[in-house]
């Protein structure tokens, strides 16, 4: 199990007049290898559950365990538990601050305790993981790429320092379809060789149908539903939610209403292609 | 009648050592009311063109002209960014003050606006904005949405013609993207000139033309229609047409007899008569 947490429950301002609930006993657990997906309206507590993980706010009641460190227990191993878990924040570009990006990456492991060479070839190992050449950007100045090539610096320079776990605050926000593409495929490809368990949030649903096998939703503080995908789109009522479903589900469910069905799996454009070639071939109605 | 006018326009950034393209011959005319949607990837050019809308970049070859009058005509300029008003992508870098109704005051002041004209004006801007509830709240507080709708009633006091929105949906989810884009489609409707810079392919498909750029140039202008059925054009511009016509164009591609669609409802639509 990488992430336990347990009765989680934190309070802003408490005792104020701006006393705000923003997680209300939220219970799930990761396992290593998953890709979760974690969506709510903005104002849900999705950020408050993750700066928890990170340890980046203090547990107030509940129990948050990461690997083997307990942020119950008093006085646990901070800096050793942000080394398990790697943080991408929003907009992560903006948090880019060296003169190079060489320097820029090399900052985490040298954090953590890496000597310079050592950190170095981590930081190459990194920033060609990413897609991006090391000869050709170490160098440059973080601030003169473009916005897609920033965002792959600010993984790198999470990577460099090897977690175990992702966290990707939406990733691709604010990118053009090339970028946000090329990032969900950077983050498919990392889960293969690099850091198997990957939590996201998105809001565009689309993407968590396409890339993650768990859902997780919250909804003013409470985790109303643990589910995968397909069970939550197709099982559960999200309208009052006001979630998007994705599209591929949107027109299959419009489908079924004028009396084609197809199978309750699709999540993607091809997968609805491809669920609709056969209808199509094998006759329509008759299939 | 239109409201824009720009003529073999070119425009590049210059440093010390090099020049990079921002645009490069563009000719397009605006007519007033038009509702144009502004696509294409990262640095094709897209918020170059909307700053030399508005006098904020001046071309270097060519010329832009606001109901008449030319950005590079110096004694033009604040007339032309009264004309023309821009929403930006962050809301936070934005706001001006720390009341909602002197922040949406801000432009008319600096132009110079009677007191009793300004408040007339700040109450209809709010009120078009469905924000005049909160007029002497603080903005701080507000969400995404509702920043970026005052960000829009600020420019909207200025009484502009065309209203520019250069990715102002970019940092907003999805309730925010709602509220700003029917803001937006109401003001078109009674008549505002509106220019929507955006990645979301679905906020392109209620325009009522489409302008494709890539590398500084207009690739294409044509109805959501036309351009979303290019599957060539969609390619070379690296745009990611909405799922609806990406299931369209693969099923063509497959030999099935579709046709290009807009939205959800109208591929079912098409895909029931495959039956």
């Amino acid at each position: 199990m990488s992430i336990e947490i347990k009765d989680l429950t934190f309070v802003y301002g408490a005792r104020t007049p701006y006393e705000k609930k923003a997680l209300d006993n939220v219970t799930f657990s990761v396992n290593e290898g998953e890709s979760v997906g974690l969506i709510g309206m903005t104002g849900s507590g999705k950020s408050t559950l993750l700066q928890h993980i990170n340890g980046l706010i203090k547990l107030k009641s509940g129990q948050v365990k990461v690997f083997d460190i307990d942020l119950s227990k008093r006085k646990p191993d901070l800096m050793r538990l942000r080394k398990h878990v790697g943080m991408l924040f929003q907009y992560p570009e903006y948090q880019l601050f060296a003169d190079t990006v060489k320097a820029d990456v090399m900052f985490g492991p040298i954090n953590f305790g890496m000597k310079k060479p050592e950190a170095e070839e981590a930081a190459k190992k990194a920033v060609t993981l990413t897609g991006l050449d090391w000869e050709e950007i170490k160098d440059r100045s973080p601030l003169e790429l473009s916005g897609g090539q920033k965002r792959r610096v600010a993984i790198a320079g999470i990577l460099a320092y090897s977690p175990d776990v992702l966290i990707l605050d939406e990733p691709t926000a604010g990118l053009d379809p090339a970028g946000k593409k090329e990032m969900l495929d950077l983050i498919a490809s990392l889960r293969k060789t690099t850091v198997s368990t990957v939590i996201t949030v998105s809001h565009n649903m689309d993407e968590i149908a396409e890339y993650c096998d768990r859902v997780i939703v919250l909804d003013g503080g409470k985790l109303i539903y643990d589910t995968t995908p397909e069970k939550l789109f197709y099982k559960e009522d999200v309208s009052a939610l006001r979630l998007h479903l994705p599209h591929a589900v949107r027109i299959v469910k419009l489908l079924e209403q004028k009396g084609i069905v197809l199978p309750h799996d699709i999540l993607t454009e091809d997968a609805l292609v491809n669920a609709l070639k056969e209808y199509f071939l094998k006759g329509g109605d008759h299939a | 009648m239109s409201i824009l006018e720009l003529n073999d326009l070119s425009f590049s950034y210059k440093t010390d050592e090099e020049e990079t393209i921002g645009v490069k011959n563009i000719n397009l005319t605006v007519e007033k009311g038009e509702f144009i949607v502004l696509l294409g990837h990262n640095g094709c050019g897209k918020s170059t063109l909307a700053k030399l809308l508005n006098g904020l970049l001046l071309p270097d070859e060519g010329t832009v002209s606001v109901d008449g009058f030319l950005t590079s005509d110096e004694s033009n300029i604040y007339k032309i960014r009264s004309k023309v008003g821009m929403v930006f992508q962050n809301p936070d870098n934005q706001m001006v003050a720390s009341i909602i109704e002197d922040d949406v005051a801000f432009g008319p002041e600096n132009l110079g606006v009677e007191r009793s004209e300004i408040v007339k004006r700040v109450e209809w801007a709010l009120e078009a904005v469905g924000m005049s509830a909160y007029r002497k709240g603080t903005p701080f507080k507000l969400s995404g949405g509702q920043k970026q709708r005052i960000a829009i009633a600020s420019v909207l006091a200025m009484k502009p013609d065309v209203l520019i929105l250069d990715e102002s949906t970019a940092m907003l989810d999805p309730q925010g993207r709602e509220e700003v884009l029917s803001v937006v489609k109401k003001l078109n409707a009674d008549g505002m000139t509106v220019i929507l810079i955006t990645h979301y392919m679905d906020e392109a498909t209620d325009a009522d033309r489409i302008v494709v750029m890539n590398a500084g140039q207009i690739e294409a202008t044509g109805t959501p229609k036309e351009i979303f059925s290019d599957k060539e054009l969609i390619d070379r511009c690296r745009l990611h047409p909405p799922v609806c016509c990406g299931v369209m164009h693969k099923l063509s591609a497959l030999g099935f007899p579709v046709e290009p669609v807009l939205t959800d409802e109208e591929a079912v639509e098409v895909l029931c008569r495959l039956r």
